[in-house]
């Protein structure tokens, strides 16, 4: 049975750490809550032109075979002055 | 309403691999059909700092108003056609790079500039002199006079299906 982990990150400014390492996941789903577009990578130098752009009050999905990622996911949000947070579920083999 | 599906190969440098519909909630689904993780994110994405998607793989957005780029990853570069910037290059504004040498490049070339999470990979497009390559496109990132420049000599490569649609 899979085990499913949901978390609210607060988030502000850039290369904000999200989750570390997701790894062996069935599903990730983040959702973003911040105020503004936030950009998704696995740096934290992540910024507006090489991070993957979720819209606020939107969510992404990944899913597959190893969806995931072996290294840590971090966000930066486009406009500094938000106060909110991403939040992520994800679903990992027991 | 209809999806509509695209597959687009993935290389070094990054590639559009999404335009949102202008009108509508546009939707996509990025899918992974090549063998190798690519990366995907903004138009300066690479793969050390674009969301990794591994094979068989996908990404879905809900509401995909955002252009979305892929880039492959394994990237080496040459250990002769290799220079350094003997001028700072901004990002969003700098073609025309300045380099020590121009010895051992060619139009046409992939070149990584920088080194990291800020290293990029560019086309070039022209040759003015011996000191200079003019890019294809203006660098992504700011680089300090004396980053790295050298021919990229292999990458991984791969194929990205979109399947994209409005409602």
């Amino acid at each position: 049975m899979a085990v499913i982990t949901n978390v609210a990150i607060p988030v502000s400014g850039s290369g904000v750490l999200l989750v570390s390492a997701p790894g062996d996941v069935y599903d990730l789903v983040i959702s973003n809550n911040a105020g503004a577009v936030v950009f998704l990578g696995t740096s934290s130098r992540v910024s507006s032109s090489n991070g993957c752009p979720i819209p606020n009050g939107q969510s992404i999905k990944l899913t597959g075979q190893g969806a995931g990622s072996t290294t840590d996911l971090y966000v930066t949000v486009a406009s500094g002055a938000v106060s909110g947070t991403v939040g992520y579920v994800l679903t990992t083999p027991r | 309403m209809a999806s509509r599906s695209i597959y687009t190969p993935v290389g070094a440098a990054p590639v559009q691999v999404y335009t949102p519909a202008s009108v509508g909630r546009p939707h996509v689904v990025v899918f992974n059909a090549g063998p190798s993780t690519v990366y995907v994110g903004g138009a300066g994405v690479t793969a050390s700092s674009g969301l990794a998607l591994p094979p068989q793989t996908e990404l879905s957005f809900a509401n995909g108003v955002n252009a979305i780029y892929a880039a492959a990853g394994g990237v080496t570069v040459s250990g002769t056609a290799t220079t350094n910037l003997t001028a700072a290059a901004t990002g969003g504004l700098t073609s025309n790079i300045s380099v020590g040498t121009t010895a051992n490049f060619a139009a046409g070339n992939l070149v990584q500039v920088g080194t990291g999470g800020t290293s990029e990979v560019g086309t070039i497009a022209s040759i003015p002199d011996s000191t200079h390559l003019t890019l294809a496109a203006a660098v992504v990132y700011d680089h300090r006079a004396g980053a790295a420049v050298a021919v990229v000599t292999g990458a991984s490569t791969g194929t990205v299906k979109t399947v994209a649609g409005t409602s």
